[in-house]
């Protein structure tokens, strides 16, 4: 009787151990990158896997962050979802690329360009922290997001309360249409 | 009782046998190239017992052109004409059209793509032309060969010249002479190349094609003109390369630089970035380009021209129109960096002006000009050489500009102890109308407290005058020797 309690006991002991060990562990092998989870899981029928681009910690390159959005019927609104999704900033560990305060007044699209029209209010400009890496940043995470997700898109043309602008804060030209740039995102 | 002991223990074991192979360990792989003669290290991870290195350090061990598709996963690695194409997640590998398979797939490591260490012996061996021996029990990666120390040649066609450049790996000797009137023989001893690789067809105005040899010990270029015309050749640093230019501009015999305009950036009612303690980029960069003018022109003799010597705003156009007013030879802009986010960036950066930034934008462009001139009606669609005359109008002092940035980023990185970012190239508004040279220099990030408070510190203000002036003095040591070594025939 006595040994079985002892033996008992030295059992449970021993799987707590086990537990203990395998839970504290999840973080470390998290960060091995073990639990690799495969991105392309069947999405459900209204769901829309897409990937946003945001900034690295160092505002060196921008990184990808996976997000499940609500999918849309018409082309124009589901633009506007991931401008929105950009705006609202990374869930992740990367860093925003988006004044906050901004707001996406309207978007167009011109077929016969494959261009997207992005008309912000005031604040995308006025809330820019400035700086040569900062603009990079800020317009190709739109541009990149854009055109990856949207198959109609090739050009991304950045407006302010309705009109052109020369540059965001003083550095990169935006009077012109931006095609895709891989050579700023970091694999 | 025994038996249950015995049960127990053996569960546990289980349950380490299964986890332990599951953590990947983190190690590192030394590289030994031709029996010794150089070495380096690398990272690999152990999944499973196998060893799975960085794809982004293979690609600068053997440095490959690498293409990323973010969306389909796609990996494409060019060395010369050879191909090599993969999905990450997939142990299927595409080389030269033709498929082969790893044992392991690659795969994703925190973000970053790594591969089975087989990827290198059994697929980029034959890519790189290179022997790639793995030894596991000494963790030694064992490379010979296929180091080729003279690595591609390329070209510019401007308005009155041709520029042939030949990439080095290491400096070698070479003798560049004409043995015919209209052919230019370049040999550079102890070169050895992939002479496939470096033959050009150019058909410009002034030059036919170049076409590469190697000889037992060196590799023997030819440039074929289309007519007997004067050419000089120097080398330059920082990637190592001999310069060859067809016809070079009379009129820059006794070249000098004689002005250079300093743009602080901002000024007025643009106070550029502003840091969380509250510096004005403005006010810092303005700092810094007076230092500097102070430090050219009384070390140089330079005559310097600021675009605000002031707190006043001057718009974006009026500086460059300022500096091609000013027959300026180089244009400065000097400003203070900035991010969104926690860490707010931080460290040193040049950038120099491009408008074709990369293979998309030079395809889309190629495409969009093919369609103007079909709307134009002309039926015609753009042949190779509008787009050579398109490319040329788009990177006049491409190459005096990046040489310039590289400069500037090495003179920074002797001054500073803050990170060095990269070189990088941009479509900037305010560098846009520059009829000469021009970089753009973000000294540090204002948006980073740490340092703020290093630009607010004079020290650190004159450091960085500093650094840019001495790139600033080595590329005019370098421009004018280039210069004067005028050979006419």
């Amino acid at each position: 009787m006595e040994r079985k309690r002892i033996l008992i006991i030295l059992g449970v002991l021993v799987l707590l151990i086990v537990v203990i060990v395998v839970v504290l562990s999840i973080p470390f092998l998290k960060r091995k990158g073990v639990f690799y989870r495969i991105p392309f899981l069947a999405p459900e029928e209204n769901v829309k896997l897409v990937r946003l681009y945001f900034a690295s910690p160092d505002a060196d390159y921008l990184r990808v962050e996976a997000r499940r959005i609500l999918r849309e019927e018409r082309i124009t609104d589901e633009a506007k979802a991931l401008v929105e999704e950009l705006i609202k900033g990374p869930r992740g560990n990367l860093d925003p690329t988006i004044p906050p305060e901004t707001q996406l007044r309207e978007l167009y699209i011109v077929p016969e360009e494959k261009c997207v029209y992005l008309d912000f209010n005031q604040a995308f400009q006025a809330n820019h922290p400035g700086g040569s890496a900062g603009e990079l940043l800020t317009i190709y995470s739109l541009v990149n997001t854009l055109i990856d997700n949207l198959k109609e898109i090739e050009r991304v043309q950045i407006l302010v309360e309705g009109g052109t602008i020369e540059t965001l804060a003083g550095h990169i030209d935006t009077t012109k249409s931006f095609p895709r740039n891989s050579t700023i995102v970091e694999y | 009782m025994v038996k249950r002991i015995s049960i127990g223990l053996v569960v546990t074991a289980l349950i380490a046998l299964i986890a332990l192979p599951l953590l990947a360990q983190q190690e590192e792989i030394k590289v030994i190239y031709d029996e010794g003669q150089a070495e380096a290290t690398v990272k690999s991870l152990i999944f499973q017992g196998t060893d799975f290195v960085y794809l982004k350090e293979m690609v600068k061990l053997f440095r490959l052109d690498l293409e990323w598709d973010a969306i389909t996963k796609k990996v494409t690695l060019t060395s010369g004409p050879d191909q090599v194409i993969f999905f990450v997640g997939s142990s299927q590998v595409m080389v030269n059209n033709r498929i082969k398979r790893t044992t392991q797939p690659s795969r994703f490591s925190n973000g970053a793509i790594v591969l089975p260490i087989e990827f290198l012996s059994e697929i980029l061996d034959g890519v790189l032309k290179a022997k790639i021996d793995w030894e596991p029990k000494t963790r030694i990666l064992k490379v010979s060969g296929g180091r080729l120390n003279v690595r591609g040649v390329r070209h510019s066609s401007y308005f009155d010249s041709t520029r042939i450049v030949i990439d080095l790996l290491k400096p070698l000797n070479y003798r560049a002479r004409k043995e015919l009137p209209d052919q230019v023989i370049i040999d550079v001893y102890g070169g050895e190349c992939n002479p496939g690789e470096l033959s050009l067809e150019i058909n410009d105005s002034r030059v036919k094609n170049i076409q590469a040899f190697q000889l037992p010990n060196a590799t023997q270029i030819v440039v074929r003109l289309i007519q007997d015309l004067p050419y000089k050749d120097f080398t330059l640093k920082n990637p190592h390369r001999i310069v060859l230019d067809i016809n070079p501009p009379q009129k820059r015999l006794d070249y000098k630089i004689t002005t250079i305009v300093i743009d602080p950036g901002h000024g007025g009612k643009d106070p550029g970035a502003i840091g969380r303690g509250g510096t004005r980029e403005k006010d810092i960069v303005l700092a810094i380009a007076k230092e500097l003018k102070r430090l050219i022109s009384e070390r140089l003799g330079i005559r310097v021209v600021l675009t605000r010597t002031g707190d006043y705003f001057v718009p974006l156009r009026e500086r460059t129109a300022r500096a091609n007013n000013e027959r300026a030879d180089l244009f400065i802009s000097i400003h203070a960096n900035a991010a969104l986010g926690r860490a707010r960036g931080g460290g040193f950066e040049t950038y120099f002006h491009s408008l074709a930034l990369t293979k998309e934008a030079k395809a889309v462009a190629r495409r969009e000009n093919a369609v103007i001139r079909l709307e134009k009606g002309s039926r015609r669609a753009m042949s190779q050489a509008d787009f050579i005359l398109w490319d040329m109008a788009h990177n006049t002092y491409l190459n005096e500009s990046s040489e310039l940035a590289i400069l500037v980023q090495e003179g920074l990185d002797k001054k500073l102890k803050i990170r060095n970012r990269k070189v990088d190239q941009a479509h900037f508004y305010v560098l846009s109308g520059a009829d000469m040279p021009s970089i753009l220099v973000e000294v540090a990030f204002i948006s980073n407290p740490r340092e703020e408070s290093m630009l607010r510190n004079p020290n650190f203000q004159k450091r960085v005058a500093e650094g840019i002036y001495n790139a600033i003095a080595l590329y005019k040591r370098n421009f004018e020797r280039s210069m004067g070594l005028v050979t006419t025939d």
